[in-house]
């Protein structure tokens, strides 16, 4: 009796440790703080940039682009999103009208290759790898890869000036960098265009969405795959202003209200982002 | 000094021989056993397939391979799988491409406990609340890395516990990322327990479960997640005379995932089967009802990756190239169906039986949508569709929805003609959704299918025969109708050669009406087996288990290698 009644503890305690769980009630959303739509130019924050390698074609990839979202609302305009359109699920459908749009780019197609990006949705976080070297990071633990990024200091500053001529269509953009402290490793300055509010055909899990918003997407960029040294191959010294300017003719399908330059610099040792800037191509 | 000398050296050279014995002994008690395969695929461009150089892109060749050795030493026994997929054939998920150990255990036989430590499977029940395996056909792969603890104090009496985090591809567990899993078992067979029930007709075994997730909570999500998911079970086992009954059920609390679209409902699980058997005649019934009952240790993960629990199919597996065209997929969300099956053997000398007697086998299985009402005044919920963030939709238990994803009336009958020449005949109704269960996008895509086989063996000697079948696929929808065909020669206990052709002869594109052809042969010698097949491989989706992945369509050649020891 008295192993029996032992046993029953035994299991009944298990019962209870193994079947930990919590019960939510409603209301299910948090009140989250507002933290507005811009920062001061003279604030300097630590910016965060979202890769999102998608595709028209990913069933899963609207969900990613959700939560990109989520996370723009939720840490504010210290987070920046990239919608980057390669891969198998990006290709365009021939004959489909509805997906007939390419929003490859051949930066886009060159990350993909090189990061080895074969699964979509995925993203990189300011492209900071893991423990084992990996840069992708599925959509499920970009809020935390996130979180732990923003809590580092920012070191290094970036201002981007853009000047768009609606008659002409060209865009010159003035991007000046400037470093905290100095710097042992070469930096590079990646300058992009990034489109919101196209309208196309997006494959959902259970639907097709015919006029589904594509945010953020990649357009190209304006100095390259890898961009250029920000500071031509000197030395990287505190304060000092590293300026660089490009310009860009826009193509028919670009809607210049929609558009807005993205500017990154880069370790070239590890790929990884320092800062990372947005500015409306039109403010 | 010269004597200490001597004396040193004798003393190592003891050492050393009983040491040598000692090896010598624990090597004899050693087994190692092992099992290996390899599947090589070549592709080739093919234009009636579209597919061309440049889509192939230099990726011709693929590779998936594994190689499991166990050994075992008395009570103690460790073990390792090797695998590679370099990259993955097409249709295995990308995300395994790679090599490596990706298993490695170590365990420990007590009398009454067992301890095993590294990777592990585990099954409680028939898995509603938690089973870890491996389906290589799938390249699926849900081990728990972890601890597992079984105990058993009296005969008949099972407690189990384990404690892990799953196996995802190649992704080493961190902090904060998928979930850490932990259950716990326990099922008593009364027939063991009771001495007076030991001779009893009246079999009677119960079980529980409680299987309990953590994930960390993402600080960016702007809803509460949360961080511990619980899901119980209990089950029940009796058997009274010729009869067999099993029932169990699971009960799961609030887990919102991707793949329910985060609504905060409690899930349930509820099968029962009936079985009865006497000679000549058997019968099966099974009832299934699951409702939000998905249960992943990530709650992003919509790929095929990191179940905790198997939610069993109550359709037939089928295996003729076109029955099994349109497999089933479980719909984690929601279905209700029920199958049954009857098997007759016609006595032999009868009429209709002969002189060998003739089987007869009907199944039928059906699986409906649940039904889904709004879980209140301001929610709408749609069939397939329900608000984000809600608690989903409320649904009454037993209850058909209209859609029906999957229907399938057979009837099957065996006959031996004479000893040389025997044959299957078998009919076949399918209704299938296509939208649901493949999760194509384009809504109605209901599959209408007769199906027809004929499978005869014909045995020139008592080591060669020929197999051959002939089938057809007879439907208005998608790809239209089918024919197909197979010739197989065996030479016993060597050699096959194989011919199957399937053709898409109504294909309402000109273009699409393909023969799929392939020739294969083989060679096996004691438990290595090779086997090498050139051909075409139809897009379509291999189904086990109600698990699922998607082929696409290819072109090349396959070497196939397996063995073990």
């Amino acid at each position: 009796m008295k192993k029996i009644t032992t046993l029953l503890f035994l299991i009944i305690g298990s019962l209870f440790f193994f079947a930990a769980c919590e019960i939510i009630d409603p209301p299910y959303k948090i009140e989250k703080p507002d933290h507005g739509d811009t920062i001061p130019d003279t604030i300097l924050v630590k910016r965060v940039l979202v890769e999102d390698y998608t595709g028209h074609n990913c069933p899963n990839c609207p969900a990613a682009a959700e939560k990109a979202e989520d996370l723009k609302d939720f840490y504010g305009p210290q987070i920046i999103v990239m919608a980057v359109h390669a891969g198998y699920f990006a290709k365009p459908v021939p004959d489909d009208p509805l997906f007939s749009n390419d929003f490859r780019t051949p930066a886009g197609n060159a990350w993909n290759s090189f990061f080895n990006i074969t699964s979509y949705p995925s993203g990189m976080i300011n492209r900071i790898p893991d423990d084992q070297g990996n840069y992708i990071i599925s959509p499920g633990n970009w809020g935390l890869t996130v979180d732990a990024e923003l809590k580092k200091d920012a070191e290094a500053k970036i201002t981007v000036q853009n000047d768009f001529s609606s008659g002409t269509r060209l865009l010159r953009t003035t991007v000046t960098t400037e470093f905290l402290a100095p710097q042992d490793v070469a930096f590079n300055l990646v300058v992009c265009i990034t489109q919101d509010s196209i309208i196309g055909g997006q494959i959902f899990t259970t639907h097709v969405e015919e006029n589904y918003v594509f945010m953020n997407v990649l357009r190209g960029t304006l100095n390259g795959d890898w961009g250029e040294d920000v500071s031509g191959g000197l030395d990287i010294v505190a304060d000092e202003k590293y300026e660089k300017t490009y310009s860009i003719v826009f193509p028919a399908e670009w809607v210049a209200k929609h558009c807005h330059v993205v500017a990154f610099i880069y370790n070239t040792d590890t790929y990884s982002i320092l800062q990372v800037e947005e500015k409306g191509v039109i403010k | 000094m010269m004597k200490k000398v001597t004396f040193v050296l004798f003393a190592l050279l003891l050492t050393v021989t009983g040491a040598n014995a000692q090896f010598s002994e624990t090597m004899k008690r050693s087994e190692v056993h092992g099992s290996f395969e390899f599947d090589g695929y070549y592709y080739l461009p093919d234009n009636t397939l579209g597919i061309t150089d440049s889509s192939i892109n230099g990726g011709n060749f693929a590779f998936n391979g594994f190689g499991n050795i166990i050994y075992t030493l008395g009570r103690f026994s460790a073990g390792l799988s090797y695998q590679a997929y370099l990259p993955p054939i097409s249709g295995y998920d990308s995300q395994l491409e790679g090599q490596g150990i990706p298993y490695m255990w170590a365990k420990y036989t007590g009398e009454k406990f067992t301890f095993t430590v590294g990777n592990f499977y585990e099954q409680f029940g028939i898995g509603l609340t938690l089973r870890a395996y491996e389906e290589w056909t799938l390249g699926y792969d849900n081990s728990i890395n972890g601890a597992r603890v079984t105990y058993e104090p009296v005969k008949g009496l099972m407690l189990k516990g384990v404690y892990g985090v799953q196996r995802y591809y190649w992704e080493k567990w961190k902090p904060n990322t998928r979930g850490i899993v932990k259950g716990f078992d326990a099922e008593v067979d009364f027939n063991q327990v009771i001495k007076s029930m030991e001779n009893s007709k009246f079999k009677l075994s119960i079980g529980g479960s409680a299987v309990s997730k953590y994930q960390a909570e993402d600080p960016s999500s702007k809803y509460k997640l949360p961080r511990n998911v619980s899901n119980v079970g209990g089950r029940i086992n009796m058997g009274i005379g010729n009869f067999i009954v099993y029932s169990e059920y699971a009960w799961k609390v609030n887990d919102p995932s991707a793949v329910n679209n985060y609504i905060y409902k409690d899930g349930e699980a509820l099968v029962v089967t009936l079985s009865y058997s006497t000679k000549g005649f058997g019968f099966f019934g099974m009832f299934k009802r699951l409702d939000n009952m998905s249960y992943r240790s990530d709650r992003e993960v919509t790929s095929n990756a990191l179940d905790i629990n198997f939610l069993p199919p109550n359709t037939e597996i089928h295996n003729y190239m076109l029955t099994a065209m349109y497999p089933y997929s479980t719909q984690p969300n929601g279905e209700i169906g029920f199958q049954l099956q009857l098997n007759y053997k016609i006595p032999r000398k009868s009429k209709l039986g002969g002189k060998y007697g003739m089987g007869i086998s009907v199944n039928y299985s059906q699986v409906n949508n649940i039904v889904r009402n709004p879980p209140n005044d301001s929610t709408p919920v749609g069939e397939l569709k329900w608000e984000k963030y809600t608690m989903g939709w409320s649904s009454p238990f037993f209850k058909f929805g209209k859609p029906v994803f999957w229907q399938d009336f057979n009837i099957r009958i065996n006959k031996k003609f004479s000893k040389k020449f025997k044959a299957t005949f078998m009919y076949m109704y399918q209704t299938y959704d296509k939208w649901v269960n493949q999760q194509h996008v384009e809504r109605d895509t209901m599959v209408y299918a007769n199906i027809g086989v004929v499978d005869m063996t014909y045995k020139f000697t008592s080591k060669s025969a020929l197999r051959w079948e002939l089938q057809g696929f007879w439907s208005q929808q998608e790809y239209g109708s089918w024919a197909a065909m197979l010739l197989e020669y065996t030479i016993s206990p060597h050699w096959f050669f194989s011919f199957t052709d399937q053709f898409n002869y109504s294909n309402p594109a000109t273009h699409e009406k393909i023969h799929y052809y392939n020739f294969s042969f083989g060679y096996t010698l004691r438990t290595t087996r090779i086997a090498f097949t050139y051909g075409r491989q139809r897009e379509g989706i291999v189904c086990v288990g109600g698990v699922c992945r998607p082929v696409p369509a290819s072109d090349g050649f396959t070497l196939t290698i397996t063995s073990s020891f």
